[in-house]
């Protein structure tokens, strides 16, 4: 966090690192007055355009002065009294719906009110459709992307790896497996660096150095000393990380860049480091 | 039954049916007097007064009560979910899914809380759970119980098996040890390879719009699962919500369905 | 005593114990009258008599202390806690088993003498009916005392295993998925995990949910029979108990270290070596038997495979169609025909694939890891 750059921080985040005491002291000096000014009088807002549930919650809790007249209630006596609906009234005193009690026959107007049913009808299922069509990807979406951050914390993925004459030709070192997943293989021509996740299901393969293979203890896929799959139902061979010298000598092997054999990328360049 | 009542109750009898018929225990229970003597109109009334007895009809056919027709496993699929959400809660008080604490929180819950057994009833209670479901549907199937009218419960009962296996595998995770990470490790993988929205599937290189990948290492069907690349704390926390809300809350939905549904359907099944 | 152990693992082989599953299933549980008739002819149902199930469960003990009390290996697996349920499973599956065809054969002599099935009442007649409180509810507290109580001794007997703390660099071995998953990882042997992972998951799923769809068949509905539904229950059964229970047993107690396979009585072996040079169907076709190297185009390389993939799904069911399931495409019309064979053939292709790898060392019909299709 420490290495960020304070100058590209959302505002949001300056200001919780300068609540918490992380920012230097004139960004939180500056930081914490902006915070303050926002406090007084961003916070409570506009009264007038205020909810009146949102006012009456601020006039309990003391920070509206309490003779303000309240607007939501004149308006809530004023409202005219809920209508019943005829039918329950009728039932109410004991009388039936005529259309229930036969006085009024369906017959008497069919046309109209086979007209207002459909338009009904149409609104609903034209209603429904939009919901339908619009609203469930689009809430779909959203979740997806949620699933998604943007930032992904995981360890560094690349790192310095010892000089080239540190490596025994024809051996694996298994230094690095441990904290970064790579193994590092030397031949008479080059080194090169392997990952460590099979190809299968993403286990890490044992390197059996008497049988001179990478065998894998979750479903058996076998690799030679190269990366090569063999046996077992690993699909692919192993994949091999960009590798390369850096100003003092030492190697560096890059994560982030991957190179697969079936498309033909252990040919090209930091797929290996020539080396004899 | 009858017959003993009517030569003359006796002193727990009559403490039994004065409890029944007080007045906080009658508006509680609106049936009242002792269960032992109620008549047959209180027996029924008894089911139907009561909310979670009343899931139950008020009269079965014979075979409905035997063991070797029914295994009884229906029944225990859910009283194994209610012991795990119990004991899912007891244990949430004790653990905290982040890489830091989990594998500790295990240990402490099983060496530092009295009567620490919640973990291995959880445990063996899940095992249980997976094996009674599994059972319920060997049974369901060799009655022919899914044949209509039963069919769609059928398909409801199947979400709620495979609802069952992803709570359990969700799960194991929780304990953050070697054997968790690997499961999962292998089982989230799987979704590398699902085509089209894996990033090692099939038609994973179609997913493309001009040169920008649709399906990538950080964007695909597994990348859901681990929020991550690897199997890690995110995985952890994920797996920890589905497991403890997201998966019981979906399945207590389908269950409620699933019980309707067998009444609706005209109650247990039987030869017409 | 070491003959004997050694004839076991000999026998627990995959090639040899699936085969003879395989071989004696469709006997057992036929599917057809023909297969019935010679079922019948073989005393096969005696299976289902009291008789058979103390010999089973007899000889299944004797087997099981056998080797707890003879064999290390065998003990340390049968007695991890987390082998408690397949244990329990060794024992439950055949029990349930019978009860079920134990009640199926004695409905099918009911109906064969026109009467109704055991489970049958009356429906009008009030006074044969139970009700629910007490009959029901006492059944209901025994179960749930019963399970409560097994539960408790379980958790007071044996400790949760918790292992070592979880690291990403080193994979246990054997690394096991959870035990009712073992079944999925087992194919995953001889599947491409899009296939054993995604595609046949889906399919069991939705295969089990069809049956209701495509089972048009009205008898026994509601009780134990096994006559009246032969099919249904064969197929059903070698799904559940031939490709997944078996599964399970197989990959709990005989899959060791680097997923090899071991006997039951046999040391798990680390360095153990087997030989698992699999060669793709192209290969098989182009070099080994055209004698010359695969060709550059994908598509062509991969023909063979095309050609074997395409007959099995397309050609295979319009055969079946004229011949072996002549009477169902008549039964169930031809969409519902058409899905039924299209997840029979599914579920068929496991075992078909466990053979090619067995005997041709075949790894991939189609091998296009260049977009990762392979199957």
């Amino acid at each position: 966090m420490s290495e960020e750059n304070i100058e590209e921080m959302s505002p949001s985040k300056r200001k919780m690192l300068a609540k918490l005491g992380k920012l230097p002291a004139g960004d939180q000096a500056e930081a914490s007055t902006e915070s303050e000014m926002a406090e007084t009088t961003e916070d409570i807002g506009d009264i007038e355009e205020m909810s009146p549930s949102r006012r009456k919650m601020l006039a309990k809790l003391g920070k509206l002065p309490s003779d303000l007249p309240s607007k939501s209630r004149p308006s809530k006596t004023a409202a005219p009294a809920r209508k019943t609906p005829t039918a329950a009234k009728s039932t109410a005193t004991g009388e039936v719906h005529p259309l229930v009690s036969g006085k009024i026959k369906r017959s008497v107007k069919p046309k109209l009110e086979f007209k207002v049913e459909r338009r009904g009808w149409l609104s609903l299922a034209f209603g429904w459709l939009a919901f339908l069509l619009g609203g469930i990807p689009a809430f779909a979406t959203m979740i997806l992307r949620f699933l998604f951050p943007n930032v992904l914390f995981e360890p560094p993925q690349s790192f310095k790896a010892g000089y080239p004459d540190d490596y025994t030709i024809g051996a694996i070192d298994e230094t690095y497996k441990e904290k970064y997943g790579v193994w590092i293989g030397r031949t008479d021509k080059y080194i090169y660096a392997l990952s460590t996740v099979c190809t299968h299901l993403g286990c890490t393969p044992n390197w059996l150095s008497g049988e001179s293979k990478f065998k894998c203890p979750c479903h058996g896929s076998g690799f030679r000393k190269t990366g090569v799959n063999f046996e077992g139902p690993a699909p692919r061979p192993l994949e091999r990380h960009w590798i390369g010298l850096a100003d003092d000598g030492q190697i560096i092997v890059d994560k982030n860049i991957k190179f697969q054999r079936e498309k033909g990328q252990w040919e090209s360049e930091n797929s290996y480091l020539p080396w004899t | 039954m009858r017959k003993r009542q009517a030569k003359r109750p006796g002193i727990f009898q009559q403490i039994g049916q004065s409890v029944g018929n007080n007045v906080i225990v009658r508006s509680i229970f609106r049936t009242g007097g002792l269960p032992v003597n109620w008549d047959r109109r209180q027996r029924m009334m008894g089911v139907l007064n009561n909310v979670f007895l009343h899931l139950h009809p008020v009269r079965l056919p014979k075979h409905a009560v035997k063991v070797k027709y029914t295994w009884c496993m229906g029944g225990l699929s859910f009283f194994t979910f209610l012991v795990l959400t119990i004991t899912g809660i007891l244990l949430m008080f004790y653990y905290r899914p982040t890489a830091e604490h989990a594998y500790m929180d295990m240990v402490d819950i099983g060496e530092q809380v009295p009567l620490g057994i919640m973990r291995e009833i959880h445990r063996w209670g899940a095992h249980l759970m997976v094996l009674s479901v599994w059972l319920h549907m060997f049974r369901v199937f060799m009655t022919g119980s899914y044949k209509p009218p039963r069919e769609f419960n059928w398909v409801v009962g199947v979400i709620l098996l495979t609802l069952t296996l992803l709570l359990s595998f969700t799960g194991y995770l929780l304990p953050w040890d070697q054997l968790a990470i690997w499961a999962i490790t292998v089982g989230t993988n799987m979704g590398r390879a699902s085509p089209f929205l894996g990033y090692e599937g099939p038609g994973a290189t179609l997913m493309q719009i001009g040169d920008v990948k649709l399906v990538h290492p950080a964007a695909d069907a597994a990348f859901v699962l681990k929020a991550g690349r690897f199997v890690g704390e995110a995985t952890l926390l994920r797996f920890y919500v589905l497991h403890c809300i997201g998966l019981p809350f979906i399945i207590m939905i389908f269950m409620a369905v699933h019980f309707w549904r067998v009444r609706k359907d005209g109650g247990i099944s039987g030869p017409t | 005593m070491d003959f004997i152990k050694d004839v076991i693992n000999r026998v627990t082989d995959p090639t040899i114990s699936f085969t003879f599953l395989l071989a004696v299933f469709f006997v057992i549980f036929p599917p057809n009258n023909l297969l019935l008739r010679l079922n019948r002819k073989l005393g096969l149902d005696k299976l289902w008599t009291d008789a058979g199930a103390i010999i089973f469960f007899g000889l299944l003990t004797i087997f099981m202390i056998f080797g707890v009390t003879s064999d290390e290996t065998f003990r340390t697996v049968i007695t991890k806690p987390d082998n408690v349920p397949i244990v329990l499973l060794l024992y439950i599956v055949p029990f349930l088993l019978w009860v079920c065809m134990k009640q199926g054969l004695a409905n099918d002599a009911r109906t064969l003498n026109n009467e109704k099935p055991e489970e049958y009442s009356d429906p009008d007649d009030l006074d044969s009916q139970i009700l629910v409180w007490p009959d029901l509810i006492y059944v209901e507290l025994i179960a749930l005392v019963l399970c409560s109580v097994v539960l408790i001794v379980w958790g007071v007997l044996l400790k949760a295993p918790l292992e070592e703390p979880a690291n990403i660099a080193d994979s246990p071995n054997p690394s096991k998925a959870p035990w009712y998953f073992l079944g999925l990882q087992e194919m995953l042997v001889y599947f491409d995990p899009w296939l054993a992972g995604v595609v046949f998951p889906t399919l069991i799923i939705v295969g089990l949910m069809a049956i209701p769809y495509i089972d048009l068949n009205k008898k026994g509905n509601g009780y134990y029979s096994f006559a009246e539904r032969k099919a249904e229950i064969s197929i059903f059964l070698f799904g559940w108990l031939g490709l997944w229970v078996y599964m399970v047993i197989l990959g709990t107690f005989l899959r060791g270290p680097n997923w090899n396979f071991f006997g039951p009585f046999e040391k798990w072996d680390v360095h153990k070596v087997l030989v698992l040079n699999n060669i793709n169907l192209s290969e098989l076709f182009w070099v080994k038997i055209g004698n010359q190297a695969l060709p550059q185009n994908i598509l062509l390389r991969e023909l063979p495979g095309f050609v074997v993939v395409g007959a099995y799904l397309l050609i295979m069911p319009a055969l079946l169609a004229k011949t072996v399931l002549k009477s169902y495409v008549d039964k169930l019309g031809l969409v519902r025909y058409s899905v039924f064979v299209i997840l029979l053939l599914s579920m068929a292709a496991l075992p078909i694939k466990m053979y090619l790898r067995w005997t041709l060392n075949l790894k991939y019909l189609i091998a296009i890891p260049e977009y990762f299709l392979n199957v």
